[in-house]
Parts: structure tokens; C-alpha cells; sequence
């Protein structure tokens, strides 16, 4: 049986976008975190400080949890228009023998990302992406286990990854 | 499951271990560490005669960086004070994508990041080169380059660019500009 398409939605944000919102709210959290504001009235220096690090620090992984999520959807929809657009190229092909044997419980990092891992300009970029979902799993579900990811991530590790991506998949995110 | 899927696994893995020799974690820390000392130094250089007339102070404290693969250890934050307002520098580690370390420079309305790299790339995007290939054709990797990596620090100008800019008297000036209300 034939599988059914996925209807588009094109709301994907580009990786631009993310990072806009990020800078525009880190600008306005230290601009409110100031020592002359009145409403810290009570606080000293260093309750100060240590608030508004707790404040940048989650804003920092719940942007980097939106940038994952954004890499896998851009990733996903080229994966998807490979397997529509009936593409030659061996990679297409490749992506269609897939999806006609799994449909819509293609894997992200197991399927998808490894057959990538033949044909990125970089091969590492792949394998760092696949690792760093499991930074991106972690998020999702609680952050209640201690991550074992082996690299350090943060927002700046993620943006910088996206770059890589978009320029080893060639495939346009916005970054 | 059979025998030959078995085999196959356990070959897998030793060619991932042969892929990846065994990394000294202690000797890459020491170097972030000594690198980051050099840091330190070309900011001390840079603001002397503001610190010299009482204008500017610099301190230091000690936070403890976790990096999964190194284990707990202590590294110096940087503090200057001008009139008031103090900016941060803060080491994030060494084990990190695209960079051998990294210190967030932290100010009042803004920060920047300070990435320590091979000297000679002009920008994040000189990290992956784009290889146009036929359609069907497996890409090459690019070919390692032989030549011994001088490390510097560099700034990250702001995207989309993401340029480099090496720190040094000028560029210090104006990003403590940048980072401060003024």
C-alpha cells in the first residue's frame, strides 16, 4: 500500500529567525537586570548576577531545544521532497527504497541521518549531528537523567552545528 | 539475531575505535587552560594604563567547568570593571564544536563569544568547505591539511556573518564599548 503524503505546513522556522528571538530577549533581560532598576530594590549584586545567569542559561536551552527541532524538521522536509519529487540522484533513491519500506516510521537520526552520512560533504557534521540529538532528547523529555552526550552543548555549540549542517547537507535552513 | 549480524557489530566497533585514537583529555585541558592565560594576558596588556590611572579594575575569580569527557576542574573568569559596570569573561571549555575553547564575553546589554581557532580562518563558515559533486556521486572528503595548526583567539562578529576578529588593542577597545551601556 501506497504511503500517504505528509502535508507541509511550511512553518518551519529558519535557524535565523531562532536566534533573532534569542538576541532580542537576552538584550532585554540584562537591559531589565540592572542594578538601577527599581524593581531590584532589595536584591545585592550577587543575587542579581546569579538570577539573571539562571535566566539566560534557560533561555539558552529552550532556544537550542527550538534550533534542534528546526535542523530536524529542515532535514525532514528535504527527506521528504527527495521521496515526492522522484530525484535520480543516488541518495533520493535511496531515501525512497526507505520510505516505501518504513513510510511514516522512518527514524530521524537512525535512518534519515545515517544514509546522509555517505553523502554530506563532511561526514563528521553527521555524526555530530546524530550526537547531539541525544542533547536534543534529553530536553524534550525533562532533562530528569543525567546527559551523556560526551561534548559540551549549548545554544552557541548548536548554532554553530546548524552552520556546518547546512553547508556540509547543502540543504537551506536559514543559518 | 544471528552469528554474522554479531560479527558484524563487533567489527563495527573496532573500526570506530581505530577511527578514533585515543585522546589525551589532560594534556587538551592544559593547553586550553595555558591558551586561556594568553587570553587573559592580551586583555591586561591592552587596558594596563586604564588599570595603572584607577579608571578600569580587573580581578579574577574561579568557577568550576564539567566537561564529560575531561571531569571537573577550575578555570579563571575574568572581571572588569569600568566605572560601575562590570564585563565577564567566562571559559566555557574546550571540548566544543568548531573551536578548541571558548569564553562568553558577558556585558551589561549584550555579549560576544571568543572562540580559540586555527589563526588562519577568516570566519565560522571557513570550517566546511561546499563541494559541488554530480547528482549520484559520492562526495570527497576534504583533504586534511598537513600543516601544524597555530591556534589564536578570535572574536565572533554578530551573524549572519560570523566573521573572526583577532583580539588584540583595537578590537578589545571596541567590543568593551559594545558590551558596556555606552
Amino acid at each position: 500500500m501506497a504511503n500517504s503524503r505528509v502535508s507541509l505546513s511550511n512553518e518551519e522556522l529558519s535557524i535565523s529567525e531562532i536566534e533573532s528571538y534569542y538576541r532580542a530577549t537576552e538584550i532585554a533581560l540584562r537591559s531589565f537586570y540592572r542594578e538601577t532598576n527599581p524593581y531590584f530594590f532589595e536584591y545585592n549584586t550577587n543575587i542579581l548576577q546569579a538570577e539573571l545567569d539562571e535566566l539566560i542559561d534557560e533561555l539558552d536551552k529552550s532556544t537550542s531545544f527550538t534550533i534542534l527541532a528546526a535542523i530536524e524538521a529542515h532535514i525532514r522536509v528535504d527527506f521528504l521532497q527527495r521521496c515526492y519529487n522522484k530525484d535520480k540522484d543516488k541518495l533520493s533513491r535511496k531515501f525512497r527504497d526507505l520510505y516505501k519500506r518504513k513510510g511514516s516510521n522512518v527514524s530521524f537520526s537512525e535512518d534519515i541521518l545515517e544514509l546522509w552520512k555517505d553523502y554530506a560533504t563532511n561526514r563528521s557534521v553527521v555524526s555530530e549531528l546524530k550526537s547531539v540529538f541525544n542533547f536534543r532528547h534529553w530536553l524534550a523529555h525533562g532533562r530528569y537523567w543525567v546527559a551523556k552526550t560526551g561534548r559540551k552543548y549549548d545554544l552557541k555549540s548548536v548554532l554553530t552545528l546548524a552552520i556546518y549542517a547546512q553547508t556540509a547537507m547543502n540543504i537551506e535552513m536559514g543559518a | 539475531m544471528t552469528k554474522k549480524d554479531f560479527d558484524k557489530f563487533i567489527s563495527q566497533k573496532e573500526e570506530e575505535i581505530k577511527a578514533y585514537p585515543k585522546v589525551d583529555w589532560e594534556a587538551k585541558k592544559n593547553e586550553w587552560l595555558s591558551c586561556l592565560h594568553t587570553l587573559y594576558g592580551l586583555f591586561e596588556d591592552a587596558l594596563k594604563e586604564y588599570v595603572t590611572k584607577g579608571v578600569i579594575v580587573i580581578r579574577y575569580d574561579e568557577i568550576e567547568i564539567i566537561e564529560e569527557l575531561i571531569g571537573s576542574y577550575n578555570a579563571k573568569t575574568m572581571l572588569i570593571n569600568i566605572a560601575g559596570e562590570t564585563i565577564r569573561l567566562k571559559p566555557i571549555g574546550t571540548n566544543l564544536i568548531g573551536s578548541k575553547g571558548r569564553v562568553d564575553m558577558l556585558g551589561n546589554s549584550n555579549s560576544i563569544m571568543i572562540v580559540l581557532v586555527d589563526s588562519r580562518m577568516k570566519g565560522v563558515r571557513d570550517h566546511i568547505k561546499v563541494s559541488i559533486h554530480d547528482d549520484g556521486e559520492v562526495p570527497k572528503e576534504e583533504p586534511q591539511d598537513k600543516t601544524p595548526i597555530q591556534l589564536g583567539w578570535k572574536f565572533v562578529t554578530a551573524p549572519p556573518t560570523r566573521k573572526y576578529q583577532p583580539v588584540n588593542e583595537e578590537t578589545i577597545y571596541s567590543v568593551l564599548m559594545e558590551l558596556s551601556n555606552g
